[in-house]
């Protein structure tokens, strides 16, 4: 049997997001549309958010727009080798 | 009644077992299912896509069934196409999701860390198009991608991210090529350009069996160059197989050698009948020493459709006679003005 080794993808499922975002005190100010993209400035909601970002301990947020998101999951770390 | 009863009990249990004969139906009833628990323990990929069939059964029951539903589904199919491809830096990794949640989130997530959001399992295609766009970014080219030019690198992704969409989720190749594509192409000419050569390379059966297996290989060497110079290297390359993939047939004239300092490539294709006939396999094997002789690091056989017969005496026969060391196999398409897309076979030999 071949097995390949595996990178790790983490994720969030929008089902579990809200929870995280009460976590980080950010579920109110996203309902109230003072959340934005960290990219392009967008405001955000539960539908449009692309990726998260952990710095010194806050939420950062881009879209889901392709430029914003492809930007966000360049600085996933590499997986060590 | 008590009578009728313990009459019953008594047919029951005074039944003999050893009467029944179990050899006549058991190969019959386990036989299948034990086939498929083998297929399903040597193919962990497809047993990972009905596990996340079953999950979305029990989505609606349960949270991490949803999860499930969608991290199974993607693994499975990306993992299929690692496998498939083979090509071991290339795409060295396969992908494993980790489901970040309220009550895991410190043990999971460090200062830094970057969380992609998935959508229900009712949007796989897009959830799919998402955690490709994620993985590529990481699994392709992971000891080499640093040292090529940003404008290569993104069209190089964007080939092999419609090619693995095309194969494993064709049902998300409107949503890439609608949505994602004119996105990332917009107003970038020079990625569209080198996007427009690889998705050529691609047809003519030479994008990941020589372009990728090439920078995999030497991509090191563009270590310490400066983009430029790493650049220029890169596209001499790409020009080689570019004239190479859109040569006429019959055309003797286009070089089928590269020797630059960085990519030392040479192809060989075996498909005229008519030197086969008249001088037999002693020309190819010939041309392959004389490579190696050249110092070339590697050199691709491609056999098409009607030579094919040919390849069980010349393969042995370079592996004996020359220096080279056959790596690899693939079985491709390739097209040409002539035989159309064609069945081949490219041997890599270093």
């Amino acid at each position: 049997m071949q097995t390949v080794p595996k990178t790790d993808l983490k994720a969030v499922h929008t089902s579990d997001l809200e929870e995280v975002l009460q976590k980080f005190n950010q579920h109110d100010a996203l309902l109230q549309g003072n959340v934005h993209c960290r990219i392009c400035n967008n405001v955000l909601n539960l539908k449009n958010i692309g990726s998260l970002k952990l710095i010194d301990g806050k939420l950062l947020f881009t879209c889901n727009d392709p430029s914003c998101y492809g930007s966000a999951v360049k600085e996933i770390k590499p997986m060590d080798s | 009644m008590s009578f009728y009863f313990e009459n019953l009990f008594l047919q029951i249990f005074s039944f003999d077992l050893s009467s029944i004969d179990f050899s006549s139906f058991w190969p019959v009833s386990i036989t299948p299912f034990i086939g498929i628990i083998i297929y399903l323990v040597r193919n962990p990929d497809k047993a990972e896509l009905w596990g996340s069939i079953l999950s979305q059964v029990l989505a609606f029951f349960s949270r991490k069934a949803e999860r499930r539903s969608v991290s199974g589904n993607i693994q499975s199919r990306l993992n299929s196409f690692v496998k498939k491809l083979d090509f071991d830096d290339v795409l060295p990794y396969g992908i494993k999701f980790k489901w970040v949640t309220n009550a895991n989130f410190e043990s999971f997530i460090e200062n830094g860390d970057v969380i992609v959001i998935m959508d229900t399992h009712h949007n796989n295609a897009r959830n799919f198009v998402n955690a490709l766009i994620a993985y590529t970014e990481q699994g392709l080219l992971p000891n080499v991608r640093n040292y090529i030019p940003n404008e290569i690198m993104q069209a190089t992704e964007l080939v092999l991210q419609e090619k693995i969409i095309e194969s494993q989720r064709s049902d998300a190749l409107q949503i890439f090529k609608k949505e994602i594509l004119p996105k990332k192409l917009e107003g970038e000419l020079e990625i569209n350009t080198f996007k427009n050569v690889f998705s050529n390379l691609d047809t003519k059966g030479y994008f990941d069996t020589i372009f990728l297996s090439e920078l995999s290989f030497s991509g090191g060497r563009l270590d310490g160059l400066l983009p430029s110079e790493a650049k220029s290297h890169i596209e001499h390359l790409i020009y080689f197989l570019k004239t190479i993939a859109n040569r006429k047939a019959m055309d003797d004239s286009t070089p089928l050698s590269l020797q630059d300092s960085i990519f030392k490539v040479s192809l060989v294709l075996v498909a005229k009948m008519n030197i086969i006939s008249s001088k037999g396999l002693t020309p190819y094997v010939n041309r392959i020493r004389n490579a190696f002789s050249d110092g070339q690091d590697s050199v691709y056989v491609l056999i098409r459709k009607h030579s094919l017969s040919f390849s069980d005496v010349l393969i042995p026969k370079v592996s004996k006679e020359t220096t080279g060391k056959n790596v690899w196999k693939r079985s491709v398409f390739t097209l040409d003005s002539i035989h159309g897309r064609t069945k081949a076979l490219m041997y890599l030999f270093r």
